[in-house]
This record gives C-alpha cells, sequence and structure tokens, in this order.
C-alpha cells in the first residue's frame, strides 16, 4: 500500500547524502504535489552497492511549480518541472486550517 | 556493383588510438565480470547488438501510429509499455512513459543526475543530452533551451520538465504536436500566421491554401481520411506511398519528362522505404485535412499583413490545380501569378531557371 495519493501534498526531504541516491539536489526541500503513482522498485541507495534485500519501495512522480523552484524563475506561472521519488524521501505536508 | 572490388592482400588495419581511462575502465570491468562469469561474452555481445540496432526511428513510429490510431494513442499514454507491442524490442526494460504535447502543453525530458534515455526506441542519446550545460539548463531555462533548438513556446502553453533520475524513463517526444505539419507549403504558412512580422515576403510554388485548388484526387482520397476515418479510408493513402505514386508526383503534367532525373523519384523513394518512414507519412497524410481546415485562417492573414507574394505554379500539377494559383490575387494586393506550361507538382525539376528569374526579379522589387 503507497503511502502518498495522487495530488497529496508533498515535501521532498532535504538531506544531506554520503553515497549514490536518485534525488537530485536541486530539489531537495522543495514542496509540491504528487502528479501520479508508479510501482514498486528496490530502494536505489541498497540496490547501488549491490546489497538489496529484496525491500522495495513505492516511486512515485511529483510535480513541482518552477516559480516555487526558482524564485527568479521568468516563464509561464503553470511551468512545472516533474520528477520521480522514491517514499522514502517524502514527507507530508499537514493542512494548516485557518 | 563493385564487381571488379579488389579483395587481395592489403596491410593490416591497425589502430594507433590510445583507449580513454573510460575505455580502459569499461573493458577491465567486462572482463571481470565474465571471467567471474556475471555474464557471458555472448550476453555483452547481444546487449551491444540491441543497442546498436536501437534508433530514433522506432520511437517516430510509436508516435506515427499514435496519431492515425486514437484507441492505440489513449493506451499508450495510460502506460508506456505499450510502445513495445509494434516489434520494438525493450532489449533493456526499460519502464516508459509516453508524454503528450498538447496544444497546452509542451514536454521537455531530462535526467539532471545521468543520462536515462529510452534507448530501445530512440537508441543511444545524442552527446548534448549527455552534456552538464543541457542537464543543469534544462530544468532551471527550459524555455531558453528549447528556442536554441528552433522551438519557441508561446506564453500560454504550459513548459513541463521532466526529469528522469529514477526508474520511468519518460520520452523525450521532440516531434512536436499531435497534429503535425505536413510538407513545406502548409508549414511555412502555419509559421507565417503565427508570426507575420517575421515574414518579409512569400514566394510560393505549387503550395495550396484554396479550396479552389483542392483536386478530386486530394479530396476523394487523402481529406477523406481526415473527414470519415477509418481503417478503410487510412488504407486507402497506402498506395500514395509506393512507387507509381511517387513517380507520378514527378512526371503528370510534364511535357519533356527526359528533363527529370530518374534519380529523383528513385530517391524519394528510397527515403519512403526507410524503416518506419512509410508509417510516419501515413500520419503525415491522414493529418492533411488539418491544413485545410487552417486556411481562412491563412486568408486572414494575407488579408491582414498583406506580405508581398510571388506565386509560380506548375500548370499540370495532379494534387494542387491551377485554380489554386489564381486564388491568392483574391486577399493579396502585391502578388504576382506565373502558371508554368508543362511543369507538374514539382515545377523546380523542370523549370528551375525560369522560376529563379522569377525570384530575383520579383525579391529585387520588393526591394527597390
Amino acid at each position: 500500500v503507497s503511502a502518498f495519493a495522487k495530488g497529496q501534498a508533498v515535501r521532498i526531504a532535504d538531506r544531506l547524502t554520503v553515497g549514490h541516491t536518485r534525488v537530485p539536489s536541486y530539489v531537495r526541500g522543495a514542496q509540491g504535489a504528487i502528479e501520479r503513482v508508479l510501482r514498486e522498485f528496490l530502494i536505489p541507495e541498497d540496490d547501488a552497492f549491490g546489497r538489496p534485500d529484496g525491500r522495495r519501495l513505492t516511486l512515485y512522480r511529483v510535480r513541482l511549480a518552477a516559480r516555487d523552484l526558482w524564485p527568479q524563475y521568468r516563464g509561464a506561472t503553470s511551468d512545472e518541472v516533474q520528477l520521480e521519488i522514491y517514499e522514502h524521501w517524502l514527507e507530508p505536508i499537514e493542512e494548516v486550517s485557518p | 556493383m563493385n564487381e571488379h572490388h579488389d579483395h587481395g592482400a592489403h596491410a593490416p588495419i591497425v589502430s594507433r588510438e590510445t583507449p580513454g581511462e573510460w575505455e580502459i575502465l569499461e573493458i577491465a570491468v567486462r572482463e571481470l565480470a565474465i571471467a567471474k562469469g556475471l555474464i557471458t561474452a555472448d550476453d555483452h555481445r547481444r546487449l551491444l547488438e540491441g543497442m546498436d540496432a536501437a534508433n530514433p526511428a522506432l520511437g517516430a513510429k510509436v508516435v506515427a501510429h499514435a496519431w492515425v490510431d486514437e484507441a492505440y494513442r489513449a493506451r499508450l499514454v495510460a502506460d508506456g509499455s505499450v510502445a513495445f507491442e509494434l516489434g520494438v524490442d525493450n532489449y533493456d526494460r526499460t519502464n516508459l512513459i509516453v508524454l503528450e504535447n498538447t496544444p497546452r502543453v509542451h514536454n521537455l525530458v531530462v535526467c539532471t543526475l545521468c543520462s536515462c534515455y529510452p534507448r530501445p526506441i530512440l537508441g543511444l542519446p545524442p552527446d548534448w543530452y549527455k552534456s552538464p550545460a543541457y542537464r543543469s539548463r534544462a530544468v532551471r531555462w527550459p524555455r531558453a533551451v528549447l528556442a536554441e533548438f528552433g522551438t519557441v513556446v508561446p506564453d500560454d502553453v504550459s513548459v513541463l520538465v521532466h526529469d528522469s533520475p529514477a526508474r520511468g524513463t519518460a520520452s523525450p517526444d521532440q516531434g512536436g504536436s499531435r497534429r503535425p505539419p505536413y510538407f513545406g507549403g502548409p508549414v511555412g504558412f502555419r509559421l507565417a500566421a503565427r508570426r507575420p512580422e517575421r515574414v518579409a515576403a512569400l514566394v510560393v510554388q505549387n503550395a495550396n491554401a484554396y479550396e479552389d485548388g483542392v483536386t478530386e484526387v486530394l479530396r476523394s482520397v487523402v481529406l477523406r481520411a481526415w473527414t470519415e476515418r477509418s481503417p478503410e479510408t487510412l488504407a486507402g493513402l497506402r498506395p500514395l506511398l509506393e512507387l507509381p505514386s511517387t513517380k507520378r508526383q514527378y512526371l503528370e503534367g510534364v511535357a519533356d519528362p527526359s528533363l527529370v532525373s530518374p534519380d529523383a523519384w528513385q530517391h524519394a523513394q528510397w527515403g519512403m522505404e526507410r524503416p518506419g518512414n512509410k508509417d510516419i507519412q501515413l500520419a503525415l497524410h491522414a493529418n492533411y485535412g488539418s491544413n485545410v481546415e487552417r486556411y481562412e485562417q491563412w486568408h486572414d492573414y494575407f488579408r491582414r499583413h498583406q506580405p508581398p507574394t510571388l506565386v509560380v505554379w506548375g500548370k499540370g500539377d495532379f494534387v494542387f490545380s491551377e485554380g489554386g494559383a489564381h486564388a491568392y490575387a483574391r486577399d493579396l494586393k502585391t502578388i504576382e501569378t506565373h502558371v508554368l506550361e508543362g511543369a507538374g507538382h514539382f515545377a523546380l525539376e523542370t523549370h528551375a531557371p525560369e522560376i529563379a528569374r522569377h525570384i530575383r526579379e520579383f525579391l529585387r522589387r520588393q526591394r527597390t
């Protein structure tokens, strides 16, 4: 069962890493929403070092507004960057009640 | 052809290039992997052959098929693995996601972390795709990067950049919109109507923009496939892609066929026969009606912007009739029209010097 659903608001974790990961640094800490839920894959940090223990995690496509990502961005407000992020790098964003 | 090619002895061919650092690393890792029995030399050879066999025509075939088959398109966009139904070998088990450009959305694909690429359907990535410059700029300045490739995306169209650092490899459909432009004339009119300020004058040779020029053969076969799309009307387009039809475009209406080099239609047909190309051509023919639907838009552009126009027209053209040549004068004030006797659809084949003279004189008059 995947932890996040399509459309859900998420934050990409802002972590320092040593070694291989599939999360580019320019999106760490960024907020966006789940564009679609892909299937499960081996955990890349384990897979890369030849020690997969068979554990799998859901991969998601996350959409980020280009304006949020790049404060100086000059393009349409609807421009986006979309990329694939594994579940353990995603955090839910708490809804703040008014 | 090379009956007299000499297969006799010659000096052995020796490469004097020193292998680079990466090459040495590759050889070392490969030989180690084979020695340890992780892969066999045969596995390695098969993989290389698969990589070499893939090329962008496979992807083009998939896209072209989606243009003409709505049900296939819907399945393909929902599930990229549908792309591998058309005899495309998914040799590295790529998880494909197909992205569709629409009038509202333009997609750009990049892999910022490395160079993930849908190799089974596009072959090896071009070097620029792997360059740090493309990988870093594509996510930050996508519109500028696209403009450098000649694609200016209007502000009311969203640019979606797809960074594919993980498992789902997206397919960069750099081919533009779903409704593709056709050959020179309609492409030119579409561009001109969109950016009138960039056009100083029009030189038109057997490029049709009026109902007057639509012949019965165009209407009953090509346009029917657009207005009454069915397996039957699409099948009717197939003969247009074969040698007799190609030859006819060059020769019909030509008074002196000896002026047309046989290389012309042979070469055109050779291009047509390249793997996957007929599907692309079929899609272009099937969508030709989208040009006819734009005629009024183009007339509006003519009337509003009044580009000075030269029309030269092979009278014997069986695709676009002479009426199409004269019709331009209804909307354009600065216009000269030359109908060439004894010339066909590809009027330049037989009347190049004459047409060149018309162009030179027309342009000279526009300058003064």
